[in-house]
């Protein structure tokens, strides 16, 4: 079943046209990649699913519902979370208190109870405690609770990213190059820990220029070019289409 | 060593509130105890404008047009309508939260300094319509012989006594904010602080939050104005000019943006330390912006970041010559491996 879509999506930023005409759908429960060169759009593609921007032409649609009008933080409550390309955490604040945004949609305490602490918000307070600890146990990241996001290393603030994206357990997970800057050991932890993601029932799409990594994971892949889509396909069919390799991936020459 | 901080840890809030409610016996010079009660005020609207500004990330830089607002709506309905000076106390909240959902429709989706600006219109409009509607705010003249309030037949009118009332409501303004950080909302105040686009993605609706926050301030506010009010007993516009509004902000600045203990120290030291250094003539007014500077300087985090480290030193939780804070939890599990 199609779980997220585009038709025809595109945005233009004056004369310039970052997306155009691009349809792309994600199946429920796939890991899905867009790669493509810099500049392709990958990250405005995202940016028009997430709703941050919003389209100069085509529709969003997502579990059947068309949501292109929709607010960001309504795209989040439904259940659509995201990371960010140059790491969006909440700096000053600590591990437990980034990862506690996370369950924001999922939590519902109004502020007259939050500032006269009442039972309803103690209890919601510790069962989301608990889940952030199981959450960034499963990241590795248990070890860190109480450090300030900012002072973390940079691979730490990546996983820390995801914990804070799939906390509430989305049900759609964009995640924006979620292996630039690791090193070749953590790719492979990465990719696992993706795997892991999706098999727990979160879809994923990923925007990637690490090839191993998308080649080993991904069901789908899509390809951008200049803002249009020149191809999608498996992982099989992508490394042999002749305008993929001319366009991204490049001629083995060895 | 340990034990040591053991025992600073289960004294120190009992020491704090012993000093505190024995207060108005260290200073028994009845002038100065109004200059404390004052501070105590300033205390309280001080934490208030943190909560927007140190929090939430909103600089507002006309916050005294609430604290404004709170007085006179204590004073008219007490003094014009017989209301109760309680119910006047309630009232000024609730009027001041009022008027900030009016100003905060437009302006909530504003960024940074078009909502300050729009703040400093609204405190000169606010300051404007004080002086001149003189039917109801009695004009430059003010609102005279607004009562002390009662409680259960004991005039709190004695400012020894009206210290106790303050105290209370300050402890509890300190509790509630607390509660409120350590929450859902209080963490989506901090978030659209720290990073809005990143809030918006976690599914924060940031203007509603921002007017939350906007709304919580600004009850906070109206009630230390009200406490003002009754305190000197007398209203009139010049207390609530723009350059309150700058003092409040230095008061948040040298107490430390976002720290609950530099809320009550920037409003309390702020307030006092004028009046404390009066014996200097005018000189007092250069080494008063000179020792604000210094703070800034010094303590970029402000009086409540020094007390904070003091406090860690204290208390254990800071190791001597390195500024990490070595929480519990980590302790714990290196204990563990």
């Amino acid at each position: 079943m199609v779980i997220l879509e585009t038709k025809g999506i595109g945005i233009h930023f004056g004369g310039l046209k970052a997306v155009s005409n691009v349809d792309f759908s994600v199946e429920e429960g796939s890991i899905s990649a867009i790669i493509g060169p810099n500049g392709a759009g990958k990250t405005t593609l995202f940016n028009l699913i997430a709703g941050f921007y919003t389209p100069t032409e085509g529709t969003v649609h997502f579990k059947g519902k068309d949501i292109t009008k929709m607010k960001t933080f309504e795209r989040t409550y439904m259940g659509l979370a995201r990371t960010f390309q140059n790491i969006n955490l909440f700096r000053e604040l600590s591990v437990m208190d980034n990862v506690l945004l996370g369950l924001h949609t999922k939590t519902k305490c109004d502020p007259i109870s939050s500032m006269l602490n009442l039972p309803n918000k103690l209890k919601e307070e510790r069962e989301s405690r608990k889940k952030v600890m199981e959450t960034l146990e499963f990241l590795n990241l248990d070890h860190y609770v109480n450090e300030k996001a900012g002072s973390l290393a940079y691979g730490l603030q990546k996983n820390l990213e995801i914990a804070r994206a799939i906390v509430s357990h989305p049900t759609v997970l964009l995640l924006d190059e979620p292996a630039s800057g690791l090193n070749t050991n953590d790719l492979e932890t990465l990719s696992q820990g993706i795997v892991t993601i999706r098999n727990s029932g979160i879809t994923v799409v990923l925007i990637e220029h690490k090839m191993d990594v998308v080649m080993s994971i991904s069901d789908k892949i899509a390809v951008l070019n200049f803002g249009e889509k020149i191809a999608d396909g498996d992982p099989g069919e992508i490394c042999s289409n002749p305008e993929v390799i001319d366009a991204y991936l490049g001629k083995d020459e060895e | 060593m340990k034990t040591f901080h053991k025992i600073y840890r289960v004294s120190r809030i009992w020491i704090l509130l012993l000093f505190a409610l024995t207060l108005p016996y260290w200073i028994p010079n009845n002038y100065y105890l109004q200059v404390a009660n004052l501070g105590m005020i300033f205390a309280i609207l001080t934490l208030s404008l943190n909560i927007l500004a140190g929090y939430t990330g909103l600089f507002s830089v006309g916050f005294i047009a609430f604290y404004g607002i709170g007085a006179y709506t204590s004073a008219i309905v007490v003094t014009r309508l017989g209301w109760s000076v309680w119910v006047g106390f309630l009232l000024a909240g609730v009027v001041s939260s009022l008027f900030s959902f009016l100003l905060g429709l437009p302006t909530m989706r504003l960024r940074g300094m078009y909502f300050a600006v729009a703040t400093l219109a609204f405190g000169e409009i606010t300051y404007q319509v004080f002086l001149n509607w003189t039917s109801i705010t009695g004009g430059t003249k003010g609102i005279k012989g607004v009562p002390s309030p009662e409680f259960f037949g004991i005039s709190l009118r004695p400012y020894s006594k009206y210290f106790y009332l303050i105290l209370i409501v300050l402890v509890i303004v300190i509790l509630l904010t607390r509660n409120l950080i350590n929450s859902r909302t209080g963490r989506a105040m901090l978030a659209i602080r720290e990073n809005d686009i990143a809030a918006e993605a976690m599914g924060v609706d940031v203007p509603k939050f921002k007017m939350i926050a906007f709304l919580i301030a600004t009850f906070f506010a109206g009630v230390a104005g009200a406490l003002y009010g009754h305190e000197v007993r007398y209203v009139s516009p010049e207390s609530f000019v723009n350059a309150e509004s700058a003092a409040v902000l230095a008061m948040m600045v040298v107490g430390g943006i976002g720290s609950i203990p530099g809320s009550i120290l920037g409003g309390f030291v702020l307030t006092m330390l004028p009046e404390y250094l009066r014996f200097l003539g005018n000189i007092r007014l250069v080494i008063y912006g000179a020792a604000i500077v210094a703070i800034i300087i010094f303590a970029p985090k402000g009086l409540g970041g020094l007390i904070e480290w003091i406090d860690g030193l204290l208390s254990g939780t800071i190791k001597r010559g390195t500024h990490k804070k070595i929480t519990e939890k980590v302790e714990d599990k290196n204990g563990h491996s």
